[in-house]
């Protein structure tokens, strides 16, 4: 009996290591979820289809048409600041709003084969209100394994 | 083969061996266990020979783990661990190293009834580290920011976590113990908010709120005072 428990002991601490390879297998990135939802009437005729969300930072903007979905999109803060601002514009109404993040930054090696990611922890948002109702930061955690979520009213 | 793949490999060969050496002690060992009340028994002192395979499984690695332990009855034991760890990565994106010292002190419980030398039971310590780090010539690659450069000057650091294990250790010839333990590790505190640790010494990487690990040691037990 006890040499039966002895293998299954064996076999317990034995599965403890796993075949792996040197290749990063692992997600490395770091996206805040940003859900949209319109209730201003005027608003709703193609006012996300033609969203565009530019930073000053960027030579190009995320178009919702190519880059979002079911009303959402993928944002990735800035690894080399601890504030992020982002335009968010509408080609049928004039003007834009901005919302600008203000979060800790935390270098993390992921290990050696996908080297060093930033996670995030956003303290603060402030935004104007031009066509933005209100916001929610539902997660203000962004790693590797966690998509921060913010919901945006328009 | 890659090189987990041969570490699996060792593992499962040397817990043969231990068994091996356990189980050639249960036929020899057939008396009931007497109550008896808790003498000291001596000292056992090891060294954590899994940690020499580190020179083909983790190359970026060396490290040097020891331990002392106290028997009391052969039933509980009073245990001291150390050691040392030194991480040295370069890569194309970055380079990175970490160098320091860890103890951990705690205690083990024997569960065995009729064995009076070997052992195979549970354990709990707390554990602490002290090291530096540091990271240069890092380019974080971000597909909406580009390449960030960044460089993390040296810092020192300490971290603080609880150990419990599971394991055996078995005399396989006069004075002579070979064992294994399983542990799983809970980080307490420790590290920095900005920078987290790749290698805490005696821990793990520092990004987890549990580690596992797994043990392999040969032990010398002083001949003083011991039980037969």
């Amino acid at each position: 009996m006890k040499g039966k428990i002895f293998i299954l002991l064996t076999l317990l601490l034995t599965v403890l290591f796993a075949c792996t390879d040197d290749e990063c297998h692992l997600d490395t990135e770091t996206l805040l979820k940003v859900e949209m939802s319109v209730t201003d009437t005027s608003l709703i005729e193609g006012f996300i289809d033609s969203l565009s969300v530019v930073s000053t930072e960027w030579t190009d903007s995320i178009h919702y048409q190519t880059e979002g979905e079911n009303n959402n999109l993928w944002l990735m803060l800035s690894p080399a600041n601890d504030t992020t601002t982002f335009i968010f514009s509408s080609i049928p109404v004039p003007g834009n709003d901005t919302i600008t993040f203000f979060y800790q930054r935390k270098f993390v090696l992921l290990s050696a084969e996908c080297g060093f990611v930033t996670h995030y922890t956003i303290n603060n948002i402030t935004y104007t209100q031009n066509y933005i109702d209100s916001l929610k930061l539902e997660k203000n955690i962004i790693t590797t394994d966690e998509q921060g979520l913010l919901k945006i009213y328009f | 083969m890659n090189k987990a793949c041969l570490k699996y490999i060792f593992s499962t060969c040397f817990l043969f061996l231990s068994f091996a050496g356990l189980a050639q002690e249960q036929t020899q060992q057939n008396q009931e266990e007497k109550k008896e009340p808790l003498h000291f028994y001596g000292i056992k002192a090891g060294i954590n020979i899994g940690r020499f395979t580190d020179f083909v499984f983790k190359p970026e690695r060396f490290s040097l783990e020891g331990s002392v332990d106290f028997n009391f009855g052969n039933k509980y034991f009073a245990v001291a661990e150390g050691g040392y760890s030194n991480t040295n990565l370069e890569k194309e994106n970055y380079n990175y190293s970490s160098e320091g010292y860890f103890i951990k002190l705690g205690f083990d419980y024997n569960m065995l009834k009729k064995y009076p030398t070997d052992f195979l039971g549970v354990g709990v310590r707390i554990g602490r580290s002290s090291f530096s780090q540091d990271a240069n010539n890092v380019i974080i690659a971000d597909s909406h920011w580009g390449n960030i450069p960044i460089n993390i000057p040296s810092e020192n650091v300490s971290a603080y976590w609880l150990e419990g294990s599971f394991g055996l250790k078995t005399e396989i010839f006069e004075n002579i113990y070979l064992g294994w333990s399983a542990s799983i590790k809970l980080k307490l505190s420790g590290g920095d908010p900005g920078f987290e640790p790749y290698n805490i010494p005696g821990y793990g990487n520092g990004i987890n709120a549990i580690n596992l690990g797994v043990n392999y040691y040969i032990y010398y037990q002083i001949p003083f005072n011991r039980k037969k």
